[in-house]
């Protein structure tokens, strides 16, 4: 006879959902729908940033340039979102995106100086792609072959974008360029988003030592 | 005898002349005229034209002293440097400020008008040039106590002579594209002080440095406030237009390389769930 021990483990479809993943991911899409007036008035414009409109830091990752632009954006953040909020908690996983948000867009303000405006999710969506490698690999036993040759993809690209080669398939305008050195901050952050976990664990595992020394 | 007293007479003529002379009040002058170099050979007052001004931020920005006449005594090119670069420090710590290039007098010419403004603003790509006019007058007087030099001992020991050195210092910024002043912020000082016959000249001299750097020290917060309060009414203003430097729109975008990346890891996970599932699920 078989049964489910833990009821605290709900099942698989809703344990997949994470809140603050799935917000953004419909906050993204949703902004889709304001007319272009106001996603001017929310694009990471360096006019309007040196005005001191410092929101658009936050806001300039959420609005993008086409539907397409902004469907792939925001499903490669929902699903390794999900991945990452799981493991770290909501409230922690929000604070790393405001983290992370004002990180990417202030670097490529002053990475690229002829940068005038910066729209798009995929430096945030590298970073948790990065960190979403890290924790599969952490929690798969059998496919860890698998995770590592996804991660040497993911570096073949990035390394790519840093030569001039641009894998971007979303339709972007004519005038506008993929904005690599954001890929580049996003894995950076991401990294650093590893490295916060693992000092995090680190830190768990000294501080629950003596207690099980002592059992 | 005679020949005697008329040889001392003749010493003391001598010097009751040099007394007198150094007793006479002088005055030495350093200009440096903006007025002068943009408009050299108006004869009347140059007509505002009414127009818009178009910045583009961050705006590259170029400082340099306005040319005098090279046979005219002024302030050393060192010195002039040094003072560029304190007045340089003020304009960096603003965000709508890209760069600042110090341009050395020599680039520009005497007279050269906004040609030659322009000319050098293309040579060194900035858009708004900050120009240094300077005014510097130097009198000097000497006392009574100068009567005491002609007893030698005195004109090492006696203060007879004094200066009086009055500095202004205005920086007046330039739209080199619309030929309109942006802003100007004045620095002005006086220094007063004294010497011997032996060291006057070198306490002059030091004075008339002095004098810069004090008018300089009083222009740096007029200037930092001035730049305020530009960035302010630019925003206001009717006939100021900010525009985007040209350059280029960028975006964030994943490829479906990406997306097959996600996908993959999301599979990964799901069945790391499953399989952690499956551990939780316990046979009696």
């Amino acid at each position: 006879m078989q049964i489910l021990a833990a009821p605290a483990e709900p099942p698989l479809r809703t344990a997949w959902l994470r809140p603050c993943a799935t917000l953004l991911a419909v906050l993204s899409c949703a902004l889709l729908l304001l007319p272009e007036a106001h996603i001017n008035a929310l694009s990471l414009e360096r006019v309007a940033l040196a005005q001191g409109e410092w929101w658009r830091l936050w806001t300039g990752h959420f609005v993008h340039f086409s539907v397409q632009h902004a469907l792939m954006n925001t499903l490669v953040l929902f699903i390794t979102g999900t991945i990452v909020e799981r493991v770290i908690g909501t409230l922690r996983f929000s604070g790393v995106i405001v983290l992370i948000c004002a990180f990417i867009a202030a670097g490529v303000m002053y990475l690229s100086k002829e940068l005038l405006d910066y729209r798009g999710l995929s430096g945030i969506a590298i970073a948790l792609t990065i960190c979403a490698l890290y924790i599969v690999a952490q929690k798969a036993q059998t496919a860890k072959i698998y995770i590592a040759l996804l991660a040497i993809i993911l570096s073949l690209k990035l390394l790519g974008e840093f030569f001039g080669m641009s894998s971007a398939a979303a339709d972007l305008p004519t005038d506008i360029a993929v904005e690599w050195r954001a890929h580049m901050l996003g894995a950076l952050a991401g990294l650093g988003l590893i490295a916060g976990i693992r000092l995090e664990s680190k830190f768990k595992a000294r501080h629950h030592e003596p207690m099980a020394t002592g059992a | 005898m005679k020949t005697l007293i008329q040889l001392i007479s003749a010493a003391l003529l001598i010097n009751l002349c040099a007394c007198s002379t150094s007793l006479s009040s002088r005055e030495s002058k350093q200009s440096a005229s903006i007025v002068d170099y943009l408009y050299p050979k108006a004869t009347q007052a140059p007509k505002l034209e009414p127009g818009m001004t178009t910045l583009r931020p961050p705006v590259r920005v170029g400082i340099a002293f306005v040319p005098t006449d090279p046979r005219v005594r002024s302030l050393p090119e060192a010195e002039k440097l040094k003072l560029l670069e304190r007045a340089k420090a003020s304009f960096a710590s603003h965000s709508y400020i890209d760069t600042i290039e110090i341009i050395p007098t020599q680039y520009l010419q005497q007279g050269g008008g906004f040609a030659n403004m322009e000319q050098v603003a293309r040579t060194f790509g900035v858009d708004i040039m900050a120009m240094l006019s300077y005014d510097q007058v130097q009198f000097t007087d000497s006392n009574s106590l100068a009567l005491l030099y002609w007893t030698i001992i005195g004109a090492y020991v006696v203060n007879g002579n004094q200066y009086d050195v009055h500095t202004m210092i205005d920086v007046s910024v330039f739209d080199v594209a619309s030929r309109k002043l942006l802003f100007r912020a004045p620095g002005t000082s006086q220094i007063q002080g004294g010497g011997n016959w032996a060291n006057f000249s070198e306490r002059a001299r030091a004075a008339q440095l002095d004098g810069y750097n004090k008018a300089v020290e009083q222009l740096i917060p007029k200037l930092q406030s001035e730049l305020d309060s530009f960035r302010e009414r630019v925003k206001t203003a009717a006939n100021f237009k900010v525009e985007a430097r040209e350059g280029y729109r960028g975006g964030g975008a994943t490829s479906w390389l990406d997306i097959g990346l996600a996908l993959a890891l999301g599979l990964l996970a799901i069945m790391g769930l499953k399989a952690k599932q499956r551990t939780n699920v316990t046979s009696i």
